[in-house]
């Protein structure tokens, strides 16, 4: 699946493209390892690599929420709005993260959809100053969820209620009710307010994240 | 996720933000949608005169949805967002009208004032107040002043010659309310205030471009300013005849070709285009101009009218089409949607509903509560596509439009109806370049030999009436199927008179009627003037018997009297008489008329 992506992708993107097919490589296969395989990397012997996507509108953080992500020399001075995608990798707890930071704009919001089906997780980021777009994000969120790769699965929503930092911020709460967070029966998910030019919130999140990836995976070895 | 369905189920729209309680009375000419602090935050715009406190107007700036209150210190009339540079930011200009003055702002601060220069007035208005203000204020001879002023076009009027020309009888009030003894250029000028504004790209079709600011007068005088300096860069009329402007639609760059559309209080749309110093009136419509747009791609001009009509005209203003609306159309407003590339136009209407149109076919509707003032579409906040509009109550409405939204079009149907048909015209055979070959060559026998059939067909015709008309006693009327026929028997004085009714009729019979016979009473006496005809059975006939007497009243000149009877089939329920017939009796024998002198 992956590859037929990278060929739709090619077209446009084709600096993008090398990565995401270097990074597609080193993919463990899941299905066809051993029972022993997996065991060992639950165990923490081996790093277990799992991907996220990282959606939201546009200018609502998202390149800075995955920058704050990774390691201190890694990180970019100045985030630019992002064009298609964006591949970035971290690591959290034993966990190899790797992260589709997507182009929120609204003509590239088309393309988040592909890769809704190898995902192990969703980080969607809120600018929760932006009061107006509170419908827009409202609607991308039911366009997810109602998607047939995502409908049926038992994948974790993580919700960063970005830019608290903002005096007309809204709190998570009211973000979390506005959006009808409440609704989301068969998915486990979380909202945590962050500001992602400190890095204030965005652990508490990611720790989540992680524990719900491990406890899915867990889930499906037994 | 179905993009279909969503399009065609539910609303294409998101309801954003909705403010009852704004009460925000701008105008469809005192709203904008602007960068406005140039960090590419699409802020709304608007102006209008609803102060709490003393005269005057407020600018309110919607950035998201918190607004901002700017003093203006008067009214507003219009409102326009224009660059008017290229220097980084890019922060555009907000101008106001108020009075005959453009403020201008940047940045929510103010920039820059403009006033509309006045003009001197000219000499003949000059001479005539000269000639009544000689003998001293309010002396002189007020019918030839205001006869004088008259002949002077009222734009080009002072203000006091205006008001003077207006209302003839409250001359003294005005002379002596401005104290006006003689002739300055301080107290008699012609100025204006500014009725409606527009934008004009100065030299490439960016959307950022630098434009130039439009000024159209209450004068009916064009002003097109330096967006750099606010120099007047240009300046024309309207129209040769009186125009009051009150909408304007530019399309165009000023340094290449432009054409602006200027939709007057006097039902009519004058056109101005680059070089030309006066407008002309390229539309007229029956009743007052409620909005009008020009659409960017075709330069097509829609324009909504208070009979409740939207048309549709060419650049040229050939009409295209018009729409019987069910509501009055309050305000037009462009929608280009640049991923989709189209660009629909929205009608406000009264009743509250927006209609989306694409060319003449209506693919949207929404609706608000109250009836939409103004329509914006543009980009709000970090939206692009999102709609503003705000009600003659002041609400204040946001929506945006869904990214899935798509608008199901068929472009054949959208075409101008000019293009859509081609005049069947068959193509030109040899047979056919032969015979315009020969009617060329023998014009005038062919139209000799025309004119002789024509002729001998007139003569034909008139015969075969006249043919009719005297064939026979018999009458006969063809849609009741009865036939008359009278026989006259007897010598005279008295004759008999045998009428024979038949019905032609081969199922139905004939009930009802009645016969009257109409006679000179002077010269005969019937035995009965009014028959009841009993029913005739179909194919059957009856016999009717009456006595008609010659009275003899001038028996030397018994050729002269009119000897006929006229004979009336009437039925009761109709006033046409069922057949008539005339009968003329014969000329008495004279021996017998007078057997007293025999």
């Amino acid at each position: 699946m992956v590859f037929v992506l990278v060929t739709i992708e090619t077209r446009l993107y084709r600096h993008e493209c090398y990565a995401c097919f270097w990074f597609t490589a080193n993919v463990p296969e899941f299905g066809t390892m051993g029972i022993f395989q997996k065991l060992v990397q639950f165990l923490g012997v081996r790093k277990r690599e799992v991907n996220v996507l990282v959606v939201g509108l546009n200018n609502s953080g998202k390149s800075t929420v995955v920058n704050r992500f990774k390691n201190q020399d890694e990180r970019v001075t100045e985030i630019v709005p992002t064009v298609g995608f964006a591949v970035e990798r971290f690591q959290n707890q034993n966990l190899a993260f790797t992260a589709f930071d997507m182009s929120g704009h609204g003509r590239y919001r088309d393309l988040w959809e592909h890769y809704y089906k190898d995902c192990n997780g969703i980080i969607f980021v809120i600018d929760s100053s932006d009061r107006l777009r509170l419908v827009v994000v409202k609607e991308e969120l039911d366009l997810l969820l109602q998607h047939p790769d995502i409908c049926n699965r038992r994948l974790p929503i993580l919700f960063f209620a970005n830019k608290m930092d903002c005096k007309e911020a809204l709190s998570s709460v009211k973000i979390a009710a506005a959006l009808g967070l409440d609704k989301i029966m068969d998915k486990p998910w979380h909202i945590s307010a962050s500001n992602a030019l400190t890095g204030e919130g965005l652990q508490e999140g990611v720790e989540w994240m992680t524990q719900q990836i491990r406890d899915i995976i867990l889930a499906k070895g037994s | 996720m179905s993009r279909s369905g969503d399009s065609t189920t539910s609303s294409r729209w998101l309801e954003a933000y909705c403010e009852r309680t704004a009460g925000l009375k701008a105008l469809r000419t005192t709203a904008a949608l602007a960068d406005v602090s140039g960090d590419g935050y699409g802020c709304f715009v608007a102006a209008d005169d609803n102060t709490e406190t003393a005269a005057g107007g407020r600018m309110r700036v919607y950035r998201g949805t918190t607004a901002n209150d700017i003093w203006l210190p008067d009214s507003p009339t219009a409102l326009i967002a224009f660059y008017t540079d290229r220097v980084e930011p890019r922060i555009p200009a907000i101008a106001v009208a108020c009075g005959s003055v453009l403020y201008i702002y940047k940045n929510n601060k103010p920039f820059f004032k403009f006033s509309v220069p006045s003009l001197p007035i000219t000499t003949k208005e000059t001479a005539s107040w000269q000639a009544f203000l000689q003998d001293g204020p309010a002396k002189g001879d007020e019918s030839t002043l205001v006869e004088a002023l008259s002949a002077v076009q009222y734009n080009l009027l002072s203000t006091i010659g205006q008001e003077v020309i207006s209302e003839p009888s409250k001359i003294d009030t005005v002379l002596k309310s401005r104290g006006i003894t003689e002739i300055t250029k301080e107290t008699f000028y012609c100025e204006s205030p500014i009725a409606c504004m527009t934008t004009l790209k100065k030299s490439t079709n960016d959307r950022y471009d630098v434009c130039c600011p439009v000024l159209a007068t209450e004068s009916g005088n064009i002003f097109i300013l330096d967006p750099v300096n606010f120099s007047v860069l240009y300046q024309a009329n309207v129209n040769r005849i009186k125009s009051t402007p009150f909408l304007i639609a530019g399309l165009g760059i000023f340094n290449v070709q432009y054409r602006m559309m200027i939709a007057c209080r006097e039902k009519h749309v004058s056109l101005l285009r680059k070089d030309w110093l006066e407008g002309k009136t390229v539309i007229q419509t029956m009743n007052a101009i409620s909005d009008l747009i020009i659409t960017p791609d075709d330069g097509l001009i829609v324009i909504g009218t208070i009979d409740k009509i939207l048309h549709c005209y060419t650049k040229k203003g050939h009409k295209l089409w018009a729409i019987k609306m069910a509501h009055l159309v309050t305000c037009l407003c462009l929608i280009p949607i640049r991923h989709l590339s189209i660009t629909l136009t929205a009608v406000g209407l009264k009743n509250g509903t927006i209609q989306i149109y694409h060319g003449r076919k209506c693919v949207d509707q929404t609706s608000v509560p109250g009836s939409p003032s103004v329509i914006r579409f543009g980009q709000l906040g970090q939206e692009e596509n999102a709609l503003i509009t705000v009600t003659t109550e002041g609400t204040v409405i946001f929506r945006i439009l869904k990214r899935t939204a798509e608008f199901q079009l068929n472009t054949t149907e959208n075409l101008p109806l000019y293009q859509s048909k081609p005049l069947p015209l068959p193509k030109r055979s040899a047979l056919f370049l032969e015979q315009s070959m020969r009617e060329q060559q023998t014009a005038l026998d062919m139209h000799q030999s025309f004119q002789q059939d024509l002729i001998k067909f007139r003569l034909d015709a008139a015969r075969e009436l006249i043919k009719t008309e005297f064939a026979g006693s018999n009458t006969a009327n063809l849609k009741e199927k009865i036939k008359i026929s009278a026989q006259v028997l007897g010598m005279g004085p008295k004759f008999e008179v045998i009428f024979n009714l038949d019905n032609m009729e081969e199922s139905k019979p004939i009930y009802g009627l009645k016969m009257v016979l109409h006679v000179n009473p002077k010269y005969y006496q019937c035995s009965s003037n009014l028959i009841s005809i009993p029913l005739i059975p179909p194919g059957s006939s009856h016999k009717v018997k009456v006595y008609v007497e010659d009275k003899m009243v001038d028996p030397e000149n018994n050729l002269n009297i009119p000897s006929v009877v006229r004979v009336f089939i009437i039925r009761e329920t109709t006033s046409e008489p069922v057949l008539a017939a005339l009968i003329n009796m014969p000329p008495m024998e004279a021996t017998l008329a007078d057997p007293g002198k025999a």
